[in-house]
């Protein structure tokens, strides 16, 4: 947990509110239309795009996730320096559960499950709004259940 | 469906996240009095609590907050007082004894090691001072 390599915390929250918007489109379209089963719903296609860019910031870190370089390069410059910096494994675990909701989501939705996609997207959507609107840190919530719950603890963490 | 209704679920999904991000927002960063067993340092790995007030940090490694939290609370410690970070990976006892939904979260401990306060997520900065001087009053 050391500050010195931390990210600035507006960058998870400005990469948020693309996804939240993009959430939006998906929700969208899977509300009025596609079919379950079916690979080439547009739906499906852009929450398939979504996932993988939140398998690449779980999997490469929240710092080399394209919304994160986009802020870095375009948005940061622009702003007065931080508060104070944040940790990067956060918003990294927060990438990871959006990648397995949204997953999750694709799966059920190619076996034939109705309204999978939509749900999935829903989800998604309220952790991004609340990542991108208050700050919410999913991964503080989600990170201390699973220790609650014996699934996760018992070593040290490693720096 | 039709887009009316589509247009009417997303914007209700919206509105429920928004609610959500209030009420959470609300209980963020001030101290409320808990009371409960006396701690030793030995459980949550100190050599020994503060003479004034032990301020126990709990925290994870997907704390994103708690360097904010650190800055708070070393900005309100007074000269007795003593921060400390308990890692919750490694003291899973703390997780269940105070119940701990989020990090972070932070213990304020009295001198004899009873737990007096409690602050969920990044402390208030304008409050905290106060708040602790509070739990010194009564301890």
């Amino acid at each position: 947990m050391s500050t010195a390599n931390g990210i600035d915390p507006r960058g998870p929250r400005f990469g948020a509110s693309i996804t939240s918007a993009l959430l939006i489109a998906v929700l969208l379209l899977a509300l009025t239309g596609g079919s379950p089963g079916s690979a080439s719903d547009p739906s499906f296609l852009l929450l398939a795009g979504l996932a993988a860019l939140f398998w690449w910031g779980a999997l490469a870190g929240i710092r080399r996730h394209p919304w994160g370089l986009l802020f870095a390069r375009l948005v940061r410059p622009r702003l007065a320096p931080p508060a104070e910096l944040e940790d990067p494994a956060a918003p990294t675990f927060a990438q990871g559960v959006g990648a397995v909701i949204t997953s999750l989501g694709l799966v059920l939705h190619l076996v034939g499950v109705p309204g999978a996609i939509a749900v999935a997207a829903g989800l998604a959507l309220v952790a991004a709004l609340l990542n991108a609107v208050v700050g919410f840190c999913l991964g503080c919530w989600i990170f201390a259940l699973l220790l609650r719950t014996g699934l996760l603890g018992r070593r040290r963490a490693a720096a | 469906m039709p887009l009316p209704q589509a247009l009417a679920i997303v914007a209700g999904v919206i509105a429920v996240a928004l609610v959500i991000g209030a009420l959470w927002q609300r209980s963020q960063g001030s101290a409320r009095t808990v009371s409960g067993p006396v701690l030793t340092p030995a459980e949550v790995g100190v050599r020994d609590f503060a003479p004034g007030l032990t301020l126990l940090l709990l925290t994870t490694r997907t704390c994103g907050r708690c360097p904010a939290a650190r800055r708070v609370l070393d900005g309100a410690l007074g000269p007795d007082d003593r921060r400390f970070d308990v890692d919750l990976e490694a003291h899973p006892a703390i997780v269940e004894r105070f119940a701990v939904l989020q990090t972070p979260t932070t213990i304020v401990l009295d001198r004899t090691g009873a737990p007096r306060a409690r602050i969920a997520g990044v402390p208030e900065p304008a409050a905290l001072r106060q708040q602790l001087d509070r739990v010194l009053e009564t301890a």
